[in-house]
């Protein structure tokens, strides 16, 4: 290829890649895309990790986050999710603990869908309800992959954790992470090279896993020690108490094909 | 391996039955409305006394829909903040702008429609003031006729898109699901403009002809949008689609859904086909009218609700029992009852020019 085409080529390559990019500096958003991030410092990117392998289910982050949050009776921001895994060649079973809270993703699409713009990813990717703002629609609830949101039935508007941001600022550590007992969950800064987060990031790196990858969210709660049996959705019998409590017939349904 | 949920927590439903209330009005209402521009622009008698019973039925299914949606929102106080916050990148803020206006041509067009008809057949004195003065809109009407129609496209739109867009719920995510919608609303707003015509505006052997292949139509349509989905999805290997079967597969209830709605377009079409062979049960055409708006209640409540107890995560499904209370049962008896509340009343003024005692001059200036 001669010199001259190759200038042309990679002049036309500049200036598609900068009309690719003017969209991004000068209108917001198209429908359904993200708009741009606001609040917070950009020079930090909030992540956690949580290590499966020293989680004990001891609900201990359940309950300190319903104390630091308050959040109405039976709904939760972290909950921590247990299942009974049998191994069906031996018979073996074992505990399986997989704690849950707000994935804070890089695509959150829970943020798009907000009519009013109540919730929003702040600069340093923490994704938060401005719940004076929010009109309780239920919008984000239905487009949070995660089952990450609920319309808190106090304030009759969205909720979500927050990493606990009020805590963040004042230099402590989220509620959750600084309950847990077996030290299973870290918060930390992605954009720190040097932080405990991305030091156990990089020490694991072929064991992390995400949730639900495929919707393309990006999420920023990593897992450690997670069978892909729990990655996209559980294939298997129902939570019992649905039995006892809701005897609905129909209604619990048992995946009858297993 | 097998695994058993031990410790999970019950997610409900984010949106009510309201919402389904919602969108099977403003469906019924934006679709009877473009029946209603048709008639209005194509001009053709039998178009023509269409028009009256399909207005009838856009009006009044279009204020109910907008209680149910403020019903819907948590904070029904706070609607005004969709005004103060205006958000392009979100459906359900371009839906905010898009129903008030549908909603404002819409009355107008009804307005000065029912002022021209009641300038030219006369009416009750009740009624004098909303022909009082000499101004004429009847070259407005066209005008309103498609204005409206392309608010109530754009209405049709928004509320498909935003649900479509929703990819965490697998169902929802096909563009399918906006002819669909449609489709069914349409099937809908038929049905009730036949019940309307037979009822209220008054029909011909031959007008009920002509509404009952526009049902036959409708009712293909909609089965054509459905066999698309299906025929699209298994070619495609659609997240909606495989999830549907998963669905089929797994559990009683939806295999009960998807046989249901089959059987039931069969027997809509049987019977459709029934009535129009037979010239003795033409006038009875109406009586297909509380099966074709139940069918797309029906599809909008598993659509909406019955989605939403598919876990986006955990296994089974979840349980959900109709409250009784406003948010259940009550919000769905009442939004019912309004509309048909609602409907005899615009009944009575659309034919208070059939009983018309007074001249044009007389209701003008009385």
């Amino acid at each position: 290829m001669d010199k001259s085409r190759r200038a042309f080529l990679g002049q036309a390559a500049a200036l598609t890649a900068g009309a690719a990019l003017i969209p991004l500096s000068e209108a917001s958003a198209g429908i359904n895309d993200q708009p741009p991030r606001r609040g917070g410092d950009a020079k930090h990117r909030y992540g956690m990790v949580i290590d499966l392998r020293r989680c004990i289910g001891c609900q201990a982050c359940t309950v300190s986050c319903s104390l630091e949050n308050q959040a109405p009776l039976g709904q939760f921001r972290t909950v921590v999710q247990q299942y009974e895994v049998a191994d069906s060649a031996t018979g073996q079973v074992a505990n399986f603990m997989l704690p849950r809270l707000c994935n804070h993703c890089d695509q959150p699409p829970c943020v798009p869908v907000c009519p009013v713009q109540a919730t929003f990813q702040r600069k340093d990717g923490i994704v938060v309800v401005d719940n004076e703002r929010c009109v309780g629609c239920g919008y984000c609830v239905q487009a949070c992959p995660y089952d990450a949101r609920f319309i808190n039935h106090k304030t009759q508007t969205a909720d979500k954790c927050t990493f606990c941001v009020h805590r963040l600022e004042a230099g402590l550590l989220p509620a959750c992470v600084e309950s847990c007992v077996g030290g299973a969950r870290i918060i930390g800064d992605l954009n720190d090279p040097d932080s405990h987060i991305r030091q156990v990031l990089r020490e694991n790196y072929d064991d992390v896993k995400v949730l639900k990858p495929e919707m393309g969210t990006r999420p920023h709660v990593f897992y450690i020690g997670m069978t892909d049996a729990f990655v996209e959705r559980i294939h298997g019998e129902p939570g019992l108490w649905f039995g006892a409590q809701h005897s609905l017939g129909h209604n619990v349904g048992t995946e009858d094909g297993r | 391996m097998s695994i058993t949920e031990i410790t999970v927590p019950l997610y409900e439903v984010a949106w009510l039955p309201w919402a389904v209330q919602y969108f099977f009005f403003i469906g019924l209402s934006t679709t009877a409305l473009l029946l209603a521009s048709v008639a209005h622009l194509v001009g053709h008698q039998r178009w023509q006394r269409l028009q009256p019973a399909a207005l009838l039925v856009a009006v009044s299914a279009g204020l109910v829909a907008p209680v149910a949606l403020l019903a819907d929102l948590h904070q029904p106080g706070r609607f005004w903040h969709f005004y103060a916050h205006f958000t392009p990148w979100s459906w359900m803020s371009i839906g905010s702008v898009l129903l008030p206006a549908y909603f404002a041509t819409l009355l107008t067009y009804a307005l000065i429609w029912q002022r021209e008809r009641l300038r030219s057949l006369g009416g009750p004195r009740w009624l004098a003031w909303l022909a009082r003065g000499a101004w004429s809109g009847a070259k407005a009407l066209p005008w309103l006729a498609g204005l409206a129609a392309a608010l109530a496209l754009g209405v049709l739109v928004y509320t498909g898109s935003e649900i479509m867009v929703v990819r965490a719920r697998p169902l929802w995510h096909t563009y399918w699901l906006l002819p669909n919608l449609a489709l069914t609303a349409l099937l809908a707003a038929v049905a009730a403009t036949i019940f309307a015509q037979h009822w209220v505006t008054g029909t011909s052997t031959d007008d009920a002809r002509f509404s009952l292949r526009l049902l036959s139509l409708a009712l293909l349509a909609t089965a054509l949008g459905a066999v698309g989905w299906g025929l699209s999805g298994w070619m495609l290997q659609s997240g909606s689609f495989t999830e549907a079967v998963r669905l089929f597969r797994h559990f009683g209830y939806w295999r009960w859904v998807f046989i249901g709605s089959a059987l039931l377009g069969v027997l809509g079409l049987c019977a459709t086909v029934l009535v129009s062979r037979r010239p003795a049960l033409l006038s009875r055409s109406w009586m297909l009218a509380p099966l074709a708006l139940a069918s797309a209640w029906a599809f909008r409540w598993v659509v909406l609700m019955r989605v939403q107890t598919v876990p986006k995560y955990g296994a089974g499904l979840y349980p959900y029992q109709l409250p009784l209370g406003s948010d259940g049962l009550m919000g769905v008896i009442a939004t019912f009852g309004l509309w048909v509340a609602v409907f005899i009343m615009l009944s009575s003024v659309l034919n208070a020019s059939k009983t018309g005692n007074l001249t044009i001059p007389e209701i003008a200036h009385a």
